[in-house]
């Protein structure tokens, strides 16, 4: 039976001070790594784990602290990204409302392995509540000795200080947070020099999701084989999924890494409303490509959804069953898209908002002959060659719509309707 | 003079001000409701940044308002999970009590009624937020009758 | 060295080097809109993109640097097909509104498109729209935001080179558009620079609107006649009136950069205020007479003085005017005039002989007659009695950028404050008079300095006797410039106009000689070059505009250093060492100055004594005056000769760095007005002299005979980027002597100090239309706590006195300025700030009161 670990306390009515905490084995994994492991060997537990980031790119979390350069004598900054923005996601929400500790502690020990003594904590303006819960925690954290000089007498410094964005999905792309934190338009940044090597303040930098920070604590605690040995190997661990859209249960599931798509919507999910049946799923964010039903067998994990030209991205699971309109739902998601665009490359900007002309008119009934062939040229100008993923994951996100649907919008042209509405 | 001591004290978490350009705005907003030339200018002083750096920052990021917004400010999701569970018939209906388009403040300065972008809670889709509080989820529209009322009367006491 | 083979061709590049600058180099266009070879590369417009061999997506090839081994292609179908495609995104939304764009013609859009473009346009929605006018930014620069196509080079630019930040980007995705704080650039440089990297019609000039089409201008390359960084223009010209001045990124010490005074203020060349004949005094004023007239007036009224001698006669000339009227300027007051008294600076109260002793020693060796960039190219800088920003604004520039890109260690000691000590590892504000002291004071704690002052002559005395605890004000900066002068290599000094004002300017030049010689006992390279406000004053000094120096800083009161010149120019020459312009007026005070000339200058209102410069002007005998333009000393004039701008006659300036550049006039003179050169000659005839021929190849000949540093130079060699002249002294400049060192001036009260301003540079710039516009009256700059302690509020109307004279204008706070200093800009006629001044008294003391 597969015992959560992520949603253990979160799930749990009123845990996320530090008292209960605490009660739960909480930063025993820090003080068991500033005790026994020095940065290196901290550093290869998790290279061992194959722990893979959790914020949609799925990066081997040890090797991106492995690139942060030894003998620099600039400052080295952790940044945690809890800037969760895309549609279909809210596991980190749920993570930092229910147990915020958790990250902290993933926070301390990731700064530890890279050497940080200040990180940023790069949360979301419009998450109040964990605003609220992580203030509160940092406070009880600094208060215990678990944050701030020379914790638990190990002579290790961190401090971390909360940035609130301030509603920009673009920040969430992790040059455009640093930029963001650097007090600057949220603008994605020329790489290389990558963060590891000049980011914040042109220092090294890592950036990690809140989820992939929270599996810290535990890859401690229980050690790289209990983490290997859930899910695939090649990406394994607890995961989150977050489920929405015309689903029966909504929520985040955590379950092991690799559980078949069909599995998590129908078993877990509830599958689709009754009378309905399930049309389309997205499966891990909006600009992650839709899979037909016909396609749900695939497995959650980095390596099979990108070997069926998707993405596990956030695992932001939207379900779209037989009433709902394929041509509204990529409108709506181009609409997001272009509405967040930071407007620095052409791709993006220009291709975006032509995009979205063409959707709008379609969607309203005035489609005209050669849009979709637009479209087409117009996915392809976007993707591959627009600055950074905002415009690549928009333009592959309308294209599998269009290629796994593509009646629906011939339907929407020439009936000069839409045929939902 | 509070407004100053707060984003010094803010400014303290960087290494250098213009870091604390979006804390400070956070800061001014919440003091004065929204950021007004004058103000950005005043941000800028304190921070001894270029006045265009903070302007930049105002107009980049949705959450500050350099025009006057209501005094209850409703953002309503309409991003594809809400939307799917009926976030445009909400925002209708919120059109419809209010009357008053998205994006419009009632004459009364009340309220003022945006669509944002997706607020990282689809799992209570249709949700929306008022001001800087929690989240509303599960929105029906005799809940959002409800939630108005609430306010109304908030406004009132 | 890295390999790379671009289509094929395969070459050796440096490392570091991008890949389409190496593409280039092999003569391969690839488009782009948002590289510029001078700012950080963006990497945003993604028309550059190209494929590289082993890389799933297309790269930018602005933003990639080269590898060895490395394979690109420019030439494939992919990336013309994706070339194409950017094009028809980025005409999506533009207006293609060119027929009635100033920039069509000379769009990059435009010409990409037709390069690289597709025939057709298949958007056909509702194209966004920003606004429906333009909108005036500030009164030079208009924004059409349609036709933006988000390069950012204006943004770049504004805060990478200028530094100025005043333009930004506001908004995000398809509604960001740049543009100043709250759609306003009313408190920017004005300089312009965005308008001219910007690729399409989307920031224009509003001098230009409407002028012109680009095809029917006539463009002439020459120099600008504003401060002494010498920038290049290309001015041009549509049915022989002035439209537009630009700058080419190939040529010139600024590439493609100018500041407000170049860009807009050339127009003073069609100011109201020209001069349209000469005019003699005759009863009831001055009256428009022939050339003829004026002349015969002239021979007329300095005959008997002339033959009397040298004491009643002299000459003041501009560092405005080009070398060949300077040369000749010297040359007619010594074989007509028959006097040594000229003077080529009337602003500067305290650079007496004495200081031109150690100016021929700085000319002669330490000076670096080289490229700007090569000097700055020093590992620490010191910037000394300047406001770089105001006064050399490109000079600036260059500046800021060698400190930002290779992390130069910038100083600066100056008496107001500038955004450029933002870029400097430490500032010093002091009051000019310390600049000795503060050199000697920083030399004494270099390490190993002090072993070296034995070999220094007399200056070792000084040396010593600088306190090496210095006083507490200037500590850290003291502290911080040793150690980085200790650690240098190589140290460029940069001296500005504020240390000429400054009373101590002797001492400060023989400290400067002693700073060279003791850096390069340590080892290190040392050099130093002015940043003059003028053009040419450089020209002005070699050539022998100078009291009692003939040209080549040679003592005239040597026979055999006359004896060349005698022979050169068939006439004997005075042997007295003349006068300077202050003993000049004193003269004429006491009624002695039968005949006073004034070529290209003001002095009514620059010479810092306005008491005694307006009587002493009103009681010359014959007052000369030539000019373009009625100054407030024309108006006081017998006669007056209208005389061409730099833009009509031809000739040369040397710059600050020592190099001679080209004029090439832009048009004829204006009205009846001549060429500088061709009135000295009409003059010298009517006083029976004949001053040789005139015309600037047999003038520069001339010069480049005669004068040491130009020797081997030809007129027709200086090319579209000039020669440099060359030091001239075996050694490092003779003898070194023992200045006075005063220590720094502490005052309770207010002291005030002048200078440019961003807009202003002397009364030419007054007469810019453009820049008179831009800034219109006299003020009062102070620092807010100074101005609380007097009650005063910004904006408010005060009233500057001293204890000759008070002036009024309205106060201008700025946080930045030291709060015992007071600055009012110099060029103002109406102001008069020269009432308030004394000779050699500088700063001023002042009290500023609410008016």
């Amino acid at each position: 039976m597969f015992e959560k670990v992520l949603l253990k306390n979160a799930e749990k009515p009123d845990a996320h001070g530090i008292e209960a905490y605490e009660a739960a084995g909480g930063y025993q994994a820090l003080a068991k790594v500033l005790r026994e492991f020095s940065p290196d060997g901290l550093i290869q537990l998790v290279k061992d784990s194959n722990l893979k980031g959790r914020g949609g790119a799925g990066f081997p979390t040890g090797l991106k602290w492995g690139f942060v350069p030894k003998d620099s004598d600039k400052p080295k900054y952790l940044c945690c990204n809890a800037d969760e923005s895309e549609p279909g996601t809210f596991k980190d929400r749920v993570i930092m409302e229910g147990d915020p500790h958790m990250m902290l502690e993933g926070m301390a020990l990731a700064s530890y392995a890279i050497g940080a003594e200040v990180a940023y904590l790069y949360i979301r303006g419009e998450f109040v509540l964990c605003i609220e819960r992580l203030e509160t925690a940092l406070d009880e954290a600094y208060r215990k000795g678990y944050l701030g000089r020379d914790i638990l007498g190990s002579g290790f410094n961190l401090d971390i200080h909360m940035h609130l964005g301030a509603g920009a999905y673009i920040c969430g792309e992790e040059t455009a947070m640093l930029e963001s934190i650097e007090g600057r338009r949220g603008e994605p940044k020329l790489k290389p020099p990558f963060p590891a090597v000049a980011g914040l303040y042109e220092c090294p930098t890592v950036i990690n999701n809140v989820e992939t920070l929270a599996c810290l604590p535990h890859i401690v605690n229980r050690g790289v084989e209990w983490f290997r040995g859930i899910g695939p190997e090649q990406s394994p661990g607890p995961k989150l999924y977050c489920l929405s859209g015309h689903v029966q249960k909504p929520g985040v599931y955590e379950l092991p890494m690799g559980i078949s798509l069909r599995e998590l919507v129908d078993d877990h999910a509830g599958g689709a409303r009754p009378g309905r049946k399930i049309k389309a799923v997205i499966p891990g964010g909006v600009s992650a490509p839709m899979i037909p039903e016909s396609g749900l067998d695939v497995t959650m994990d980095f390596e099979s959804l990108t070997a069926i030209d998707t993405m596990l991205g956030s695992a932001g699971v939207i379900v779209l069953d037989d009433g709902d309109c394929i041509v509204r739902a990529a409108k709506n998601i181009n609409e997001f898209f272009h509405e967040e665009s930071c407007g620095k490359c052409t791709p993006c900007r220009e291709g975006l908002d032509w995009t979205g002309k063409i959707l709008h008119r379609m969607e309203a009934g005035e489609g005209r002959q050669g849009d979709l062939e637009q479209l087409d040229f117009l996915c392809g100008s976007i993707f591959g060659n627009s600055f950074c993923a905002l415009g690549d994951g928009a333009a592959w996100a309308l294209k599998a719509a269009i290629t796994q649907f593509r009646d629906e919008f011939v339907q929407h042209v020439e009936e000069g309707r839409c045929p939902f509405h | 003079m509070a407004l100053k001591n707060s984003i010094e004290e803010a400014a303290k978490r960087y290494p250098n001000p213009r870091s604390a350009i979006m804390p400070a705005l956070f800061l001014a907003q919440k003091e004065h409701g929204f950021l007004s030339g004058d103000l950005l200018k005043e941000v800028a002083g304190i921070l001894d940044v270029p006045e265009i750096w903070v302007y930049e920052v105002s107009t980049f990021y949705g959450m500050f308002h350099t025009e006057p917004v209501g005094k209850f400010h409703i953002k309503i999701c309409t991003n594809l999970s809400c939307q799917l569970l009926e976030a445009e018939s909400m925002l209708a209906h919120l059109e419809k009590k209010l009357a008053i388009e998205t994006g419009g403040t009632t004459p009364d300065g009340m309220f003022t009624l945006s669509s944002v972008e997706c607020l990282g809670a689809c799992e209570g889709a249709p949700m929306m937020q008022v001001n800087d509080g929690y989240y509303h989820m599960n929105l029906t529209t005799a809940r959002i009758d409800e939630i108005l009322d609430g306010l109304r009367k908030e406004a009132a006491e | 060295m890295a390999k790379i083979t671009i289509d094929g061709n395969t070459r050796e590049v440096a490392d570091g080097t991008l890949i389409l600058e190496a593409a280039m180099e092999q003569g391969i266009d690839i488009p782009t809109f948002c590289y510029m070879a001078r700012l950080a590369p963006l990497a945003s417009c993604r028309m550059c993109l190209v494929e590289i061999e082993g890389q799933g997506k297309l790269q930018p090839s602005c933003a990639t640097t080269v590898a060895d081994g490395m394979v690109v292609r420019t030439d494939t179908p992919l990336v013309a097909e994706t070339r194409k495609s950017m094009l028809e995104l980025l005409l999506a939304n533009h207006p293609l509104d060119c027929p009635v764009c100033d920039k069509s013609g000379e769009c990059e859009l435009q010409d990409q498109v037709f390069e690289y473009g597709a025939g057709e346009a298949r958007f056909q929605d509702q194209k966004r729209v920003f606004y429906s006018k333009d909108i005036d930014l500030n009164p030079v620069i208009i924004f059409n935001a349609q036709r933006c196509i988000q390069c950012q080079r204006c943004v770049r630019i504004c805060e990478e080179v200028v530094g100025a930040v005043a333009l930004g980007t506001v908004e995000k995705g398809m509604d960001t558009k740049v543009t100043g704080f709250e759609n306003s650039l009313a408190g920017c440089d004005h300089c312009g620079n965005c308008i001219e990297v910007c690729p399409v019609g989307a920031l224009m000039s509003t001098p230009y609107r409407y002028k012109a089409r680009p095809w029917d201008l006539k463009e002439t390359d020459t120099i600008c006649p504003y401060c002494g960084t010498g920038c290049h223009l290309s001015i041009s010209v549509r049915d022989g009136q002035l439209s537009r001045v630009r700058s080419k990124y190939e040529t010139g010490v600024n590439g493609e950069t100018l500041c407000v005074k170049g860009r807009f203020g050339i127009d003073f060349i069609d100011g109201d205020n020209r001069l349209r004949t000469p005019l003699v005094r005759k009863e009831g004023g001055l009256t428009a007479v022939s050339w003829e007239e004026a002349a015969a007036f002239i021979a007329e009224r300095a005959d008997g003085a002339i033959e009397k001698g040298g004491s009643g006669l002299g000459g003041l000339a501009s560092p405005r005017l080009n070398n060949e009227s300077l040369y000749l300027f010297q040359k007619l007051m010594r074989t007509a005039f028959r006097t040594n008294s000229i003077d080529s600076s009337s602003r500067w109260s305290a650079a007496g002989p004495g200081a031109y002793q150690s100016l021929e020693g700085l000319f002669g060796g330490l000076y670096a007659r080289r490229s700007l960039h090569q000097v700055l190219e020093a590992d620490c800088i010191l910037i000394l009695g300047a406001t770089v920003t105001d006064e050399t604004p490109v000079t600036e520039y260059m500046v800021r950028g060698v400190a930002r890109s290779r992390g130069t260690k910038l100083f600066i000691a100056s008496a107001r404050p500038s955004r450029l000590d933002s870029e400097a590892i430490s500032s010093l504000r002091f009051v000019p008079g310390a600049e000795a002291y503060l050199l000697s004071a920083l030399l004494n704690g270099i390490e190993g300095a002090e072993k070296t002052f034995a070999n220094m002559g007399a200056l070792k005395k000084s040396l010593l006797k600088a306190a090496k605890t210095p006083p507490p004000e200037f500590g850290e900066f003291l502290e911080k410039a040793r150690t980085a002068f200790g650690a240098a290599e190589s140290v460029t000094l940069l001296i500005g106009a504020d240390l000429l004002r400054s009373p101590g300017a002797a001492a400060a030049l023989s400290m400067v000689h002693g700073l060279g010689r003791v850096l390069d006992a340590l080892g290190k390279r040392a050099e130093v070059q002015f940043l003059f406000d003028r053009p040419n004053q450089m020209g002005a000094w070699e050539l022998g505009v100078l009291p009692g120096l003939l040209p080549g800083w040679r003592p005239v009161g040597d026979a055999a250093v006359r004896a060349p010149f005698e022979e050169a120019w068939g006439a004997s020459l005075p042997a007295d060492s003349g006068a300077d312009f202050r003993r000049m007026l004193e003269r004429s005070e006491a009624g002695k100055m039968d005949v006073l000339y004034v070529a290209g200058s003001d002095p009514l209102l620059s010479y810092p004594d306005g008491g005694l410069v307006e009587s002493a002007l009103s009681k010359a005998r014959l007052l000369i005056v030539q000019d373009a333009f009625m100054t407030g000393t024309a108006r006081l004039a017998d006669v007056v000769l209208p005389a061409a701008t730099f833009a009509e006659e031809p000739g040369t300036f040397t710059n600050n760095e020592g190099k001679v550049q080209e004029l090439r006039p832009i048009r004829r003179p204006a009205f009846e007005s001549k060429p500088n050169a061709e009135i000295f000659a009409l003059v010298a005839e009517a006083l029976g002299r004949d001053l040789g021929p005139v015309s600037p190849d047999a003038v520069f000949a001339e010069i480049a005979h005669l004068v040491p540093s130009y020797r081997g130079l030809s007129r027709d060699g200086l090319g579209d980027d000039g020669s440099y002249t060359r030091p001239f002294a075996e050694e490092n400049g003779g003898d070194l002597d023992d200045p006075p060192l005063a220590a720094p001036r502490r005052t309770k009260g207010l002291e005030l100090v002048t200078g440019d301003s961003m807009f202003h540079s002397g009364y030419l710039s007054g007469n810019s239309p453009v820049l008179g516009n831009l800034s219109a009256k006299a003020y009062v700059e102070m620092n807010p706590d100074a101005a609380a302690g007097l009650e005063l509020a910004d904006g408010s109307g005060v009233v500057v006195r001293s204890s000759h004279g008070e002036m009024k204008a309205r106060l201008k706070l700025n946080k930045r300025f030291p709060a015992g200093v007071v600055f009012v800009p110099d060029n103002f006629a109406d102001a008069r700030l020269n009432r308030l001044l004394k000779h050699g008294e500088y700063p001023c003391p002042v009290e500023v009161q609410r008016e």
